[in-house]
């Protein structure tokens, strides 16, 4: 834990009087009626998960602060709530995602997330970038961004929102919009392709 | 039944773990104070309670008002519907009766009374005659002066008895026991049914010679409903002998 996660740790205790039991759509429910403490824990359950998702999918720090900020925003200021059978988590990344869209469509920037591909043929193409030139890396860190920005934006999309959302497969193709067969092909490759990458240290 | 948490890891839960194991960054500081402090500002009020929110409503100053201004119609209401409508003409109209009355019950006291007494009661009946009766008549529709009613009506003849006469008429005499913890009743218990009754015919008498014979008849149903026993019309003959 970062000396940054211990502070804000220590700046919440509502965290305990809330209790973990309590569901994501359950504490909003309370925010809503006027619990800010409920916001709290809320948010601090997915304060990492999210930022870091962002963080990895974008590559900017300056950008995924503020789509990380515009995005809780948003959802303080919104009366709406997850619709359905979408959880809470699946519709706070979905925010995410759509506000980060908004970033590329208003800054003209082409949104790699519908970049249509062929998988076969990306997956062979990565052949020519072997794990080599990663090993120059001196740290672990390192090579997992690095890793993971090598990996084609909708596979990496589908690997973070599997990773740091901890959302199951199903989720995330309702998330995108994506058929499961596509979001499971996607998630297999990037997994490879991981694995490749990073098939020594994580296989010892 | 195999608990799937006792499998070992796949290569999947594997990887996606050393990935968030090595995975870093952090929101800024001040991202988490800019967003808590967001989120508290401008979390919804909490919804008050039924008996809060009726609370807070009485404290506007326009629902006072409108509170007030209810509670005054229904005041006012209330005043109304308890107010006798023919109230003013019952206090004020019998007068005349009372004064046309008047040297009939002195004379009638002054028979009653001692012969050497008799200068000072008749001054005395005479000076407190006009109050007993105003009392009589005003007071209670039990004195022979509310029957008298009909009596300030001359001018306009013909009109129905009042409410309290038909009340008066439809209750039959029995005491003068109520009269009891009025002013006056030394006056009042000076007067026996059957005197009160040959006032109210020589009114009666008064009325048909004034050529008001509607009104006295109206006066003698009246008579009768209030005193069924006696029989109206012999003693209206006895006090018409000379």
């Amino acid at each position: 834990m970062t000396h940054h996660q211990k502070e804000f740790s220590t700046t919440m205790p509502a965290v305990n009087r809330s209790g973990p039991a309590s569901s994501d759509e359950t504490l909003l429910a309370r925010y809503r009626a006027g619990d800010s403490a409920a916001f709290e824990v809320l948010y601090q359950r997915h304060r990492q998960g999210l930022y870091r998702f962002l963080l990895s999918l974008c590559d900017k720090a300056e950008l995924a602060d503020e789509v990380y900020q515009d995005t809780w925003l948003s959802l303080i200021r919104t009366s709406s709530a997850p619709q359905g059978r979408a959880s809470f988590r699946t519709w706070l990344y979905q925010i995410a995602r759509n506000r980060l869209i908004d970033h590329w469509r208003k800054h003209g920037m082409r949104n790699p997330l519908h970049d249509s591909y062929d998988e076969q043929l990306h997956d062979l193409a990565d052949d020519a970038s072997g794990p080599e030139q990663h090993l120059s890396l001196s740290r672990e860190r390192r090579r997992i961004d690095a890793a993971l920005q090598d990996l084609p934006a909708d596979q990496r999309e589908v690997f973070l929102l599997r990773a740091h959302g901890e959302l199951e497969l199903p989720q995330i193709a309702s998330l995108t919009d994506t058929p499961l067969e596509t979001v499971k092909s996607r998630f297999r490759y990037a997994l490879k392709k991981l694995r490749r990458l990073l098939a020594e240290e994580v296989l010892t | 039944m195999t608990d799937a948490r006792q499998l070992p890891p796949t290569e999947e839960e594997r990887m996606l773990e050393h990935i968030r194991q090595h995975s870093h960054g952090e929101p800024p500081a001040s991202l988490d104070a800019l967003i808590m402090a967001t989120a508290r500002r401008e979390a919804p009020a909490p919804r008050p309670s039924l008996w809060q929110r009726w609370f807070d409503l009485c404290r506007q100053p326009r629902w006072q008002v409108a509170f007030a201004g209810l509670f005054g119609v229904t005041l006012l209401l209330g005043v109304l519907q308890r107010t006798p409508e023919p109230a003013p003409r019952q206090v004020l109209a019998p007068a005349p009766m009372a004064k046309a009355a008047a040297p009939q019950l002195a004379r009638r006291q002054a028979e009653s009374a001692p012969a050497g007494a008799a200068p000072a009661e008749s001054a005395r009946a005479e000076s407190s005659l006009e109050e007993s009766n105003r009392f009589e008549l005003a007071a209670t529709p039990h004195a022979p002066g509310a029957l008298s009613a009909p009596a300030p009506a001359a001018p306009v003849a013909g009109l129905p008895l009042t409410r309290d006469t038909e009340a008066f008429a439809a209750e039959p005499y029995e005491s003068l026991g109520h009269l009891a913890s009025f002013p006056g009743k030394e006056q009042v218990e000076r007067d026996t049914p059957e005197s009160i009754l040959d006032d109210a015919l020589r009114d009666v008498l008064h009325l048909r010679q004034t050529g008001q014979d509607k009104v006295a008849d109206q006066y003698i149903s009246a008579l009768k409903q209030r005193f069924p026993h006696e029989d109206i019309d012999a003693r209206l003959r006895a006090l018409q002998q000379p």
